[in-house]
């Protein structure tokens, strides 16, 4: 009980009259006297109440009826023995316990009236209509207006508790609430500032979007409002994915995921994206809210991330295709060391070979391992070890070999001519060599050395021994003319001249013969030459041999870069044509002259004399080859031959121009 | 052998000694001269040794003429012993020989030949050729002492 409620009991005791001490004992004699048929009415009543039927139906018969007799007892000591405090007490209990139940004070006192109902029967049959009664009945309603006060009061008392506590409660959750609101509140402006958000109702439809929706997409929320999602679609997704989402929500479970989406100036973001369905009653969805966060920058560098390993994906590819094909080609170039019957190997600064192909072996009759185990030097012939050791140098330095010959001693002890070819890798110091087996080319060309030997050696003796018996036949002759020319006649004079003509003759044809070989033999030395001088030089030398009556014009002649002793001869031998085959002319004349053309330097030869039929022209420059007599111009047939060796030595050309008795021009160029 | 030898001519061919000797005779040249026809015969008449033993500190001639291409020791071995002796490097030596070619010239000349002729084929140039030869060396040329 409250301890307020308690304080104020004593204050709840009342102060009474006789007289009306009198009139509640008057009442209460009678309700005594009648109490079991009184109580047992009243409780019938009680049971057919809306409020009370059900709150004392639970309570069992005994308790119930000890109750009513503890109650009847207090009610009796308080108005007999006027000991009113325990009465109080149970009345005030009673009261809190009704405030406490929630009972409606209104109800309790319908019960009161009842109770008074039942009673007032039984004063009028006790005291008739009298004023007995009329004391009795204020007696009873005397009694009846404490006994309520003081429910009453604890009712209000315990009333007033519980509405102060219940402010307190109401208060409390009221503080709560606000807080959970301000905390909601909160929650929905991060939300909103952090994300991007659309609600749509069930169909799709957009209800609402935040400001950050705005933003992302470039549509004002009044473009927004009212379309639905496929505003913003930008084709990407597949329409199975789309109909994924919708399955998803439509059956109120939540989806998840990334989508593209395109704005309204048609720039792409990427979205992460999680769509929630509000349901109803019936676990429908009503509405949806996407919640949306900018993952375009993510997506961007996921997407060169993506790129970029395509692309590290496809240079491997292409490295690997390129490997393949390396290692094919690889495999190719290994077939050409291994099949080629050129010499091929690696060596290193150290001086021994490396890498040998299989021809090595083949041919040389060593091992592999002894190739490769010995020094290099150790197969070369001993002759050839210094100008080997001077080209291994020259490698090692870094110049290239080019047709460098040696002899490599075989198995049996036989050597090869190897040509070598090499270069070397400054980087590892490697030496890379071709070598050739040249030995059946050395062969030959020992032989054409022997050939050309031998060639010497009969020149030699052609122009040694040949010459021995021409000048014999010649002395004697002449000796015979000497001794005994007086006792010839002038027929045998005769004989004796045409015995020296022809020895001499042949003489001039030997010799011939030999310059001719030798040009065969004789390298080109080039010089600058100025030809005006050559041909000078030429002239004079011709006027000491013979004299001639020709007239020689010669112009400005160009420089020219050749063998000064061959153009000499040739130009020796050219203008001594001209001058022999226009001898017979009245006035003969030589022409030289030059010119440049097409970058050849051209020099001509022009006379007015005897000329040549163009019809022979393939015999112009045979050895012995003559267009006339004897009798006509004397010659040996070698002169132009000789001309057209030493121009094609200088890789020039030679021809020639001419007709019968108007004369002939002769051309070569030079570059 | 006793009179003393001016000229000694080492020709195998006999048809070119023969148009030599005319020559040199023509000029009264051929009474000290002294033909030997190998080149074997020639070093030892001019060391005194083999058949000439007996020459052995005789006068050197006062010149030489040589053959080039002889049977055995052929001329320009010839030369070779003459000049690279003391005793006869002195001895002037003429090569009289057919051959135009280069590198024998060269050689002789390497060797210290004193002079170099080739015979013309020609009788007259010969004979022309042999005598001035002749006559320069015989007369004009002053020899050491």
């Amino acid at each position: 009980m409250q301890t307020k409620v308690k304080n104020k009991m004593k204050e709840l005791i009342p102060v009474l009259s006789e007289k009306e001490k009198q009139e509640i004992f008057a009442y209460y004699s009678v309700y005594e006297k009648y109490v079991y048929e009184i109580s047992e009415k009243g409780t019938k009543e009680l049971k057919e109440h809306p409020v009370f039927g059900k709150l004392i139906s639970g309570i069992p018969k005994e308790i119930a009826a000890e109750r009513s007799k503890f109650s009847r007892e207090l009610q009796k000591d308080a108005i007999i023995n006027n000991n009113w405090l325990p009465y109080i007490e149970y009345q005030t209990v009673q009261g809190v316990t009704y405030a406490k139940m929630g009972l409606d004070f209104k109800a309790w006192y319908e019960v009161v009236v009842l109770a008074k109902n039942h009673i007032v029967p039984y004063l009028h049959k006790e005291y008739g209509n009298g004023m007995e009664l009329v004391s009795s009945l204020t007696g009873m309603n005397r009694f009846m207006d404490i006994a309520m006060g003081i429910i009453g009061e604890a009712y209000l008392q315990e009333k007033e508790e519980i509405i102060i506590e219940d402010t307190k409660k109401i208060k409390a959750l009221n503080d709560e609430l606000e807080q959970t609101v301000k905390e909601i509140t909160d929650y929905k402006y991060a939300l909103d500032e952090s994300s991007i958000i659309a609600i749509t109702d069930q169909k799709g439809i957009i209800k609402n979007v935040n400001n950050n929706f705005c933003t992302i997409s470039k549509y004002s929320r009044e473009e927004l409002i009212g379309q639905d999602h496929r505003i913003i679609n930008s084709g990407y997704h597949s329409k199975e994915f789309i109909r994924n989402i919708w399955t998803t929500i439509a059956n109120g479970k939540i989806w998840q995921g990334e989508l593209k989406n395109k704005a309204k100036d048609g720039t792409i973001y990427w979205v992460d994206t999680t769509i929630v369905p509000f349901l109803d009653s019936e676990h429908k969805p009503f509405q949806y809210i996407a919640i949306r966060s900018d993952i375009t920058e993510r997506k961007n560098t996921e997407l060169k991330i993506k790129k970029l390993h395509e692309e590290l994906e496809q240079k491997v590819n292409d490295r690997t295709a390129d490997l393949e094909r390396n290692i094919l080609q690889l495999n190719e170039f290994k077939h050409f060391f291994n099949n080629s019957n050129d010499f091929s190997c690696i060596a290193n600064k150290e001086g021994y070979f490396e890498i040998l192909n299989p021809i090595f072996e083949k041919v040389l009759g060593y091992s592999r391992n002894e190739l490769t185990e010995n020094p290099f030097l150790d197969f070369v012939h001993p002759d050839d070890i210094d100008s080997t050791l001077r080209e291994y140098e020259k490698l090692k330095s870094g110049a290239l070999v080019i047709n460098f010959v040696n002899r490599y001693r075989k198995n049996d002890g036989s050597y090869l001519y190897f040509d070598w070819n090499a270069t070397p890798n400054p980087a590892t110091g490697k030496l890379y060599c071709i070598a050739r087996d040249i030995t059946a080319r050395k062969a030959a060309e020992d032989q054409l050395l022997s050939v050309n030997k031998e060639l010497e050696a009969f020149s030699y003796s052609v122009s040694h021994d040949l010459r021995a018996p021409l000048r014999a036949v010649n002395g004697y002759a002449q000796m015979l003319n000497e001794d005994f020319g007086t006792k010839l006649d002038e027929e045998g004079k005769r004989i004796i001249e045409n015995i020296s003509y022809n020895a001499a003759k042949m003489g001039t044809l030997i010799d011939d013969l030999l310059t001719f070989s030798r040009l065969g033999r004789k390298d080109v030395q080039k010089s600058l030459i100025d030809m005006n001088e050559l041909t000078e030089g030429v002239l004079i030398e011709m006027d000491k041999a013979d004299s001639h009556s020709a007239k020689i014009n010669i112009g400005k002649l160009h420089t020219v870069q050749a063998d000064y002793g061959l153009l000499n001869q040739v130009m020796f031998n050219l203008i001594s044509n001209a001058v022999k085959y226009s001898s017979k002319k009245k006035e003969p004349v030589v022409e030289i002259f030059s010119e440049e053309k097409n970058g050849e330097i051209i020099f001509s030869v022009k006379d007015n004399g005897a000329g040549f039929n163009m019809k022979y022209y393939d015999k112009l420059f045979g050895v012995f080859q003559r267009l006339h007599s004897q009798e006509e111009f004397e010659g040996t047939g070698v002169g132009l031959a000789i001309v057209q060796r030493i121009i094609a030595k200088h890789e020039g050309r030679i021809w020639a121009e001419g007709k019968v008795n108007e004369g002939a021009t002769f051309n070569f160029a030079i570059k | 052998m006793d009179h003393e030898i001016e000229i000694l001519l080492v020709e195998d061919n006999m048809s070119d000694a023969e148009m030599t000797l005319r020559a040199l005779k023509k000029n009264h040249l051929a009474n000290k001269i002294l033909h030997l026809k190998d080149g074997a015969e020639a070093l030892d008449f001019i060391f005194g040794e083999g058949d000439y033993a007996d020459r052995k500190n005789a006068q050197s001639p006062k010149v030489i003429l040589l053959d080039l291409k002889m049977p055995k020791v052929n001329g320009i071995q010839v030369l070779e012993r003459l000049k690279s002796d003391e005793r006869t490097k002195k001895i002037p030596v003429v090569m009289l020989t057919s051959s135009k070619e280069d590198p024998d010239i060269q050689e002789c000349y390497r060797l210290g030949v004193n002079s170099y002729v080739v015979k013309p084929v020609q009788f007259e140039k010969f004979v022309k050729a042999v005598s001035e030869v002749g006559l320069y060396w015989m007369m004009l040329n002053q020899p050491p002492n």
